[in-house]
């Protein structure tokens, strides 16, 4: 107990380099929070149109897994096929297609959906203004591109060499990878010269219906389509996203990481540095090595976890200012990347306890006597 | 047969190898029994403070053998050398050596956290010796608030704590005024005397010669008994300390003779008691 209490002391007279050493930490560790924060909030985005849409099971061409960055065929005729497999309560088309779309000067990436003129549960999920279902040469966009790019109702907004009128702004549909843009089936058949043919098929389950079973049927009812539940479509797109941002984050963590264990390191290093007269006389006293790296682990402890609390401190005031600052960004903090971040700061605590380590075995008890 | 407390034999250190090499401790022998309080003089790089390294298993010896309290250390392996200094050796140093994130208290209990029981066993203990050393106001004082001779007494509760047979004191009153050095050397003379522990100190002080029941004198790594010097001194009536008569500031009139006094505390044992110090 009273080494722990000469640790914190001793800390305690220091505070200012200790307090200065946590900050830098903090930093890096900030800087691993929000990129992950940006990572999830993206990849969260990339499946909000499956989220909200809430179809039981997607059916597209056969060999399709996914949406994002997806091509998918299905001939309109299997869309009767699929009304008719027992379970299937309603299904409804979509025409889809990954496209630049031009608004207020700027092309945005875009999943620009088109929807039947019966196709209500396909459209936007909340809208900000505006009209959610669009007619012939009308577009919904999201409402954070009328913010950026300072687009009001009535422009027009420009796919391939098409223009549409922007009727609508929907909330919850824009991200930096994929915004959602709705348009009229007609709309975008034309636009892709595409006739006969629908990209996704939306399908809700009858009450009591096992989607996964469903899914089953309407593979097993229908030649040359995959039906996928749910789950399991929003995993898939999912596992594009990560694979599309995952080495970004990794390398971004790897660096803060670096950095954080770097600083701490060089911390308890100066602080084992400064305290080697005393490190000594502890010695003397007859503290073995093993009492020392213990305080020295500790030490490296108590400024990693003071970095991480004035890490996850300033995370939770600035991740809501830059989500309103720059809404170009989607930022999500889960709980299992704050888990995360604190299993490797405790890595970090270690390796970086190392170095001081090291300094303390070699501390030689007799320099005690030097004056 | 009187238990002896500290022997060492045949001890030799030698620095470097070859040309290079230098022996600051040559084939030194040494005994000392409880109660014993033993100086250790000589010029400066005599070897002094490495023979005392060696005693308190900070260092390893050349060849020799050590034994503290009927433990060999030679026999013993590296890690080991700390729980016996724990347990059978109190160090005190010149420049006190406390921590000074720690006040008096957890200073003198920070040793006690080695042996059983911890520092709970060891409060009672701490308290004795925080008030016999005159500490109990300072307790919660810092080290850099204290005096030296304040800094010096909490040094010497801390090595009493853990009841150590044997106390090391390299230079006790080197960074000490007079009056405080008498005062620590008195203490460590009682501590001597009162709780039978093997004091040896290193010191190049004259004055605290006559306190010491042997004087060793090193030299050249070589330890010899030292001989007696003839001075014209007179003694503290009530430690026997030696005093110079001439230049002694302590002084006190009983009974139509002037008594000379090493310290305030010695003159004030005096003016409590003259009957049992005077010379009549």
């Amino acid at each position: 107990m009273t080494m722990i209490r000469w640790i914190l002391k001793t800390l305690w007279l220091q505070k200012g380099s200790v307090l200065g050493s946590a900050a830098g930490v903090a930093v890096a560790f900030l800087l691993v929070i929000i990129i992950e924060a940006a990572f999830v909030g993206e990849s969260r985005q990339i499946v909000a149109y499956i989220e909200h849409s809430k179809a039981d099971v997607w059916v597209m061409q056969r060999g399709v897994s996914n949406m994002h960055m997806a091509t998918t065929f299905v001939w309109d005729w299997k869309l009767r096929k699929v009304r008719e497999t027992p379970g299937v309560k309603q299904a409804t088309p979509i025409l889809y297609v990954n496209t630049a779309v031009k608004a207020g000067g700027k092309n945005w990436f875009a999943y620009v959906i088109g929807l039947m003129p019966d196709g209500q549960r396909a459209g936007p999920w909340s809208m900000a203004r505006g009209k959610a279902h669009p007619q012939a040469g009308e577009i919904i966009l999201p409402a954070a591109l009328a913010n950026m790019g300072n687009i009001k109702l009535g422009d027009m907004a420009g796919i391939a060499d098409q223009q549409f009128r922007i009727v609508g702004f929907s909330n919850n549909t824009f991200s930096m990878a994929n915004s959602v843009a709705f348009v009229t089936f007609k709309d975008l058949e034309d636009l892709i010269s595409s006739s006969g043919t629908v990209s996704f098929i939306l399908v809700d389950a009858e009450e009591g219906v096992d989607p996964k079973e469903l899914a089953r049927r309407i593979e097993a009812n229908v030649e040359k389509v995959a039906a996928i539940d749910h789950d399991r479509f929003i995993k898939n797109d999912f596992q594009i996203a990560l694979l599309m941002g995952v080495e970004i984050v990794s390398f971004m963590t790897i660096i803060g990481s670096t950095l954080a264990a770097l600083i701490i390191a060089f911390a308890s290093w100066s602080q084992v540095a400064r305290r080697k007269w005393e490190l000594a006389i502890i010695k003397t006293l007859g503290f073995n090595n093993t009492a020392l790296y213990m305080a020295v682990i500790i030490q490296s402890l108590i400024i990693t976890a003071l970095a991480l609390g004035l890490a996850l401190l300033l995370a939770a005031l600035l991740v809501p200012g830059l989500s309103a600052a720059v809404p170009i960004i989607t930022l999500e903090v889960t709980s299992a990347a704050l888990l995360r971040m604190t299993g490797i700061a405790l890595i970090i605590a270690l390796l970086a306890a190392l170095l001081p380590a090291w300094l303390v075995a070699r501390v030689d008890p007799a320099s005690a006597f030097k004056v | 047969m009187t238990k002896t407390i500290l022997t060492a034999k045949q001890l030799c250190k030698t620095f470097g190898s070859g040309h290079t090499a230098v022996t600051a401790v040559n084939q030194t022998e040494l005994s000392i029994k409880p109660g014993e309080l033993v100086l250790i003089m000589g010029p400066s790089g005599s070897g002094k403070t490495t023979l005392l390294s060696m005693l308190g298993g900070l260092l390893r010896p050349s060849s020799g053998r050590i034994s503290i309290d009927g433990t060999e250390l030679s026999t013993l392996k590296e890690n080991a050398l700390p729980a016996i200094r724990a347990e059978k050796v109190g160090f005190i140093f010149q420049a006190f050596n406390l921590l000074e994130a720690l006040s008096v208290e957890d200073n003198i209990l920070f040793p006690a956290q080695l042996l059983p029981g911890g520092i709970n066993a060891a409060r009672p203990r701490a308290n004795e010796l925080i008030e016999r050393l005159g500490l109990d106001k300072r307790r919660d004082a810092k080290p850099a608030t204290l005096s030296g001779g304040e800094k010096q007494r909490v040094a010497i509760a801390r090595a009493l704590i853990n009841r150590p047979p044997l106390i090391l004191a390299d230079e006790p009153t080197g960074n000490l005024d007079s009056q405080s050095g008498q005062d620590v050397m008195m203490v460590l003379h009682d501590i001597a005397r009162d709780e039978g522990r093997a004091v040896i100190l290193v010191t190049h002080d004259p004055r605290v010669e006559d306190i010491a029941d042997r004087i060793l004198w090193l030299e050249d790594g070589i330890l010899r008994d030292r001989k007696e010097d003839k001075h014209n001194w007179v003694h503290c009536p009530v430690c026997n300390m030696r005093v110079d008569e001439w230049t002694a500031e302590l002084r006190y009139n009983y009974h139509r003779h002037e008594y000379v006094f090493c310290s305030e505390r010695c003159r004030e044992r005096f003016k409590a008691e003259p009957g049992k110090y005077s010379a009549e």
